[in-house]
């Protein structure tokens, strides 16, 4: 088992200060590094699969957006959002001091690698992007989001695995090892020994959910980009695949069949299938 | 491990996100990576890191791991494309990134003038990366005359057909700046100037940073309900003659909000240089105590 050192920096979240988790594998002194960005109700730990893989060869960090995992709340709910995501990324990127990072992102996380990679001076020198791509249509975004922030109770950690199991099943594959550890990664005790999730409710918003469309930002990404598809995804649609891998960086696919939202970057394939394209 | 005693520090940089996506923030990094202390140097308005030469090597020497930066538009990092980005929002982000780019949870924050007001903005806030902070020759109030002054010769990007012109130039909108020896006033010149690649040589900065002193006529700019945020432990120089800092906000500094140590530099304006062993001393007593 490799080990890992879970860590946390400051960023700043408007005027005000936050404190965020990351964890952190690998030789200090690796120059090659990679950051990776979970999805909306998920946090750094998701990673740690991958992570263990590639640690021989790579430092890797997993970050907790706010919000998520041991990363800070926001009092103010309004605050959280792209804007402040990208500055806790650039910053996650800063802290790791490397002066190029190969970003994995999952679902939101890769949002987020879509909206930095583009950007003039990126410090992003490749992409994985983990069943997510330039447009998101309405309808899956709102069943990906149909339990999202309704803060439940559970009498007891395995009646909370069951639900995150059956709320979750597009996630995968997993053994039921895998699924025992995505659902205590999905949790948090309560003082009074009640379970719940461990996210910020409060990250729920009331907006109406519409399109999610970022092409414009597609073709200002020149890194290499990989692409894992889960085929059975309500997020990421064939027709969109197929654009991401003509245009722009000309993503490379890599298909996960049977699988929704998301692959679980758990099963040796899908790992192997990262690795391997990092390491070009 | 000892710290290593260099004359020349580490160049360094990272990318900083800011208004137009990623820019190049430049840092000046002396003493070792494993000190048990980081500082952050940060400069006044037209300055750049290498004005901390002589502080950052003594704070090395006693310990500290030391980045001086080089604030987008000064020095060798990055000049933004448009003015509009040159702000302390700008600023004060990239020194967030930057501190937790250096990996330490906390650093010790010394800001001349400019480097001072961000400084005081990044403290105010709960949960600020900050341990002590020094502020040189800046405060809470800023007298329009001193910015008066000032915008009387920042931005005019000037060209000289020589060096000793231009170190003429530097010379003479920095009168005030001191005690420095006839060694410190020439490098002092040497790190405010860039040849062009026509030969010609200019100052070391982005003239556009300048923009928000000719948008405007000079006012007198009160951060006192800041001030009042502030918990760091704060030591205050003051230039004794300075037209920036008056002794009445320094009596105020005091008095409130943090209720600062003052040491003032006798017969010098806007700023101290901070390159005599007396403030340099009295910084390093302030952070050590």
């Amino acid at each position: 088992m490799t080990t890992f050192t879970d860590k946390s920096f400051t960023a700043l979240a408007g005027a005000s200060y936050i404190n965020i988790a990351y964890r952190e594998w690998g030789a200090a002194d690796n120059p090659n590094v990679a950051v990776c960005c979970h999805g909306l109700s998920r946090n750094r730990k998701d990673f740690d699969d991958l992570a263990e893989a590639l640690a021989k060869d790579w430092r890797v960090f997993s970050v907790d957006m706010p919000g998520r995992g041991d990363s800070d709340w926001l009092e103010d709910k309004s605050g959280y959002g792209y804007p402040l995501y990208e500055t806790v990324c650039a910053t996650m990127i800063a802290r790791t001091g490397a002066d190029k990072v190969t970003w994995i992102g999952t679902s939101m996380g890769g949002i987020l690698g879509i909206r930095l990679a583009g950007k003039r001076g990126s410090p992003i020198e490749r992409l994985v992007l983990n069943d997510i791509g330039p447009f998101i249509p309405a309808s899956g975004r709102r069943d990906n989001q149909a339990n999202f922030g309704t803060d439940p109770r559970y009498a007891s950690e395995a009646e909370a695995i069951a639900y995150i199991k059956e709320t979750r099943s597009a996630f995968g594959p997993f053994s039921d090892k895998d699924w025992d550890k995505f659902g205590r990664d999905s949790l948090r005790q309560l003082p009074d020994g009640q379970w719940t999730l461990h996210y910020d409710p409060g990250l729920a918003s009331n907006a109406p959910i519409t399109d999610t469309d970022m092409w414009d930002l597609w073709p200002a990404i020149t890194q290499p980009t990989l692409t894992l598809w889960g085929v059975e995804s309500k997020l990421l649609q064939a027709a969109t695949v197929d654009r991401m891998a003509k245009t722009g960086p000309m993503s490379e696919i890599y298909a996960v069949p049977g699988v929704g939202h998301c692959p679980g970057l758990t099963a040796a394939d899908q790992i192997a299938a990262v690795r391997d394209f990092i390491a070009k | 491990m000892q710290p290593r005693s260099r004359s020349f520090p580490k160049s360094c940089s990272f990318q900083s996100l800011g208004p137009e996506g990623f820019h190049r923030v430049a840092y000046w990094e002396w003493g070792a990576e494993d000190a048990g202390r980081t500082a952050l140097l940060v400069h006044g308005l037209t300055r750049n890191g290498r004005d901390f030469d002589d502080l950052a090597k003594a704070m090395a020497a006693k310990g500290w791991r030391v980045a001086a930066v080089d604030v987008v538009g000064r020095g060798d990092s990055e000049w933004l494309i448009g003015h509009e980005g040159y702000d302390f929002a700008t600023y004060v982000a990239d020194m967030i990134q930057l501190i937790a780019r250096l990996g330490a949870d906390k650093v010790d924050w010394i800001g001349t003038s400019m480097g001072g007001v961000m400084g005081q903005m990044a403290a105010a806030a709960p949960g600020a990366p900050i341990n002590k902070l020094v502020l040189n020759d800046i405060g809470p109030f800023l007298d329009k005359a001193g910015l008066a002054r000032i915008k009387g010769y920042v931005g005019q990007d000037p060209s000289f057909a020589t060096y000793e012109e231009a170190e003429a130039a530097v010379n003479a909108v920095t009168g005030a700046f001191g005690p420095m020896d006839a060694a410190q006033r020439k490098r002092f010149c040497e790190v405010s100037l860039r040849t062009r690649s026509d030969g010609t040589v200019t100052l070391n900065y982005d003239p556009k940073l300048a923009w928000q002193f000719h948008a405007n006529e000079p006012e007198d700019v009160d951060m006192r309900p800041l001030w009042n945020l502030i918990t760091t432990p704060t030591l205050v120089m003051r230039g004794a003659v300075s037209d920036l800092l008056s002794s009445e906000t320094a009596a105020y500094m005091q008095a409130n909000g943090p209720k600062a140590e003052l040491y003032e530099v006798p017969d010098v304006g806007h700023a101290p240089a901070l390159m005599s062993d007396a403030e340099i001393n009295r910084i390093i007593s302030f952070l050590e105590a």
